[in-house]
């Protein structure tokens, strides 16, 4: 009888840890916006280890501001534990936010390590007179 | 009181002793930091009347450790100012090992730094870049903007090789080219084009995928389903996002989206001027 109660509460915990994240971010990614229409976020490679971080975000009509405040590269052995190596922000990167436009495309090389995997984390920034608009995107993690 | 009877006991033995004893003891009370100062002051005071009836006695060594007895204050106040100095060197000395630790490994943290930027810059833009490290440039196109219109965006991205129909030959009346830019990475081009009429826009959206890759955009809607119009032997997806009508499709390496808060029938037609 302990067993199984042990083991029920062992079960719910999991579910629990598991449940609360995945919920928030889905929930954040599939409501309507006043501030985004189309984004993508995603890395760009064509065979080798070099990659480019890349990330497109078109507003609802013109934006005074537009882009990305942060984008954090992590990296992986296993696809489950990451790893933040590199954090690009618009601090040094000034050109990741647009301004007066409707969209904003914009990547960033790097060297990837073999046999290890990568993603992106972007946390997209929008603004206008309504107010301001962010959401934090992954990309889809891709092996090098 | 107690202290007293031992100071004048002291005093009575003091003055039992030899000028060398005496000079012996007032030595070893001067390198004893704790001692007493009366007690050096008894041995001074029974030297110096020794010496006033057979001078010479006091020797200069003496002389010296009582000149630095009374300036042990002053001595104090330099070697605690020395100790301040060397505390301050040591803090230093730490903080310069830590700021080198941590500038001169940025990559572990993951954090930015200005450690090995160089400035990098073109004719119309400059930024700091690690060596190694590309980042994108976008290009926006110049252009009339009074008698801009569709043609300026089919020039674009017939420019770009494509050859599939996905720029509409037609909008509504009044509607000028206000924005097109172009950016582009090792996977995909990626149009923006802007027309408006007062409050009303249409944004045309040409991703152009070099290899072959699945579509890589997420569009943003609302809880209204999401419909499916044929046009041209191509599937179309029409979607709403808080009063702002979207079309998404592919057709090829291309994928196109459409957004304007005109109208849905507009939009359509708008699609339909494409094929």
């Amino acid at each position: 009888m302990r067993r199984i109660v042990r083991c029920i509460c062992i079960v719910l915990a999991l579910s629990f840890m598991l449940a609360l994240p995945v919920s928030a971010n889905s929930d954040d990614n599939q409501r309507a916006s006043m501030f985004f229409s189309v984004y993508s976020v995603y890395i760009a490679e064509n065979g080798g280890t070099y990659f480019q971080a890349c990330y497109s975000v078109t507003g609802k009509n013109t934006m005074q501001e537009i882009g990305a405040t942060w984008m954090e590269i992590q990296e992986s052995d296993d696809g489950v534990v990451w790893t933040t190596v590199r954090t690009v922000t618009t601090e040094f990167y000034p050109q990741m936010i647009c301004y007066n436009t409707i969209g904003h495309s914009w990547w960033f090389g790097y060297s990837a390590t073999s046999g290890k995997c990568y993603r992106l984390e972007v946390n997209l920034w929008a603004k206008n007179s309504l107010g301001t608009g962010e959401r934090t995107v992954y990309s889809d993690p891709v092996w090098f | 009181m107690v202290n007293d009877n031992r100071y004048d006991l002291n005093k009575r033995e003091l003055e039992t002793l030899s000028t060398a004893d005496l000079e012996l003891l007032l030595r070893a009370e001067l390198e004893n930091g704790g001692s007493d100062g009366r007690v050096v002051r008894e041995i001074m005071g029974i030297l110096r009347q020794r010496d006033a009836e057979n001078p010479k006695m006091i020797p200069q060594s003496v002389e010296v450790a009582l000149d630095e007895e009374n300036r042990k204050p002053e001595l104090e106040k330099t070697r605690s100012k020395h100790n301040a100095f060397r505390q301050i060197c040591k803090i230093a000395a730490v903080a310069a090992t830590l700021v080198i630790v941590v500038l001169g490994v940025p990559h572990a943290f993951g954090a930015d730094s200005i450690v090995e930027l160089v400035a990098s810059w073109t004719k119309g833009t400059f930024q700091f870049i690690r060596p190694g490290e590309t980042i994108a440039q976008t290009t926006e196109y110049v252009f009339e903007a009074e008698h801009a219109g569709l043609q300026e965006i089919y020039d674009t991205v017939s420019d770009l090789g494509v050859t599939v129909s996905v720029v509409p030959m037609w909008v509504p009346d009044g509607f000028t080219l206000t924005e097109i830019k172009v950016t582009e990475n090792i996977k995909t081009t990626t149009v923006q084009a802007k027309l408006e009429f007062e409050n009303l826009y249409i944004v045309l959206q040409i991703i152009i995928h070099k290899y072959t890759c699945p579509p890589q955009s997420q569009l943003v809607k609302d809880e209204n389903s999401i419909e499916k119009k044929e046009i041209g032997d191509i599937v179309h997806y029409l979607m709403c996002n808080s009063g702002e009508y979207v079309a998404a499709w592919v057709t090829g390496p291309v994928e196109g989206i459409i957004l304007t808060n005109t109208s849905k029938e507009m939009l359509v037609d708008i699609i339909r001027s494409i094929y």
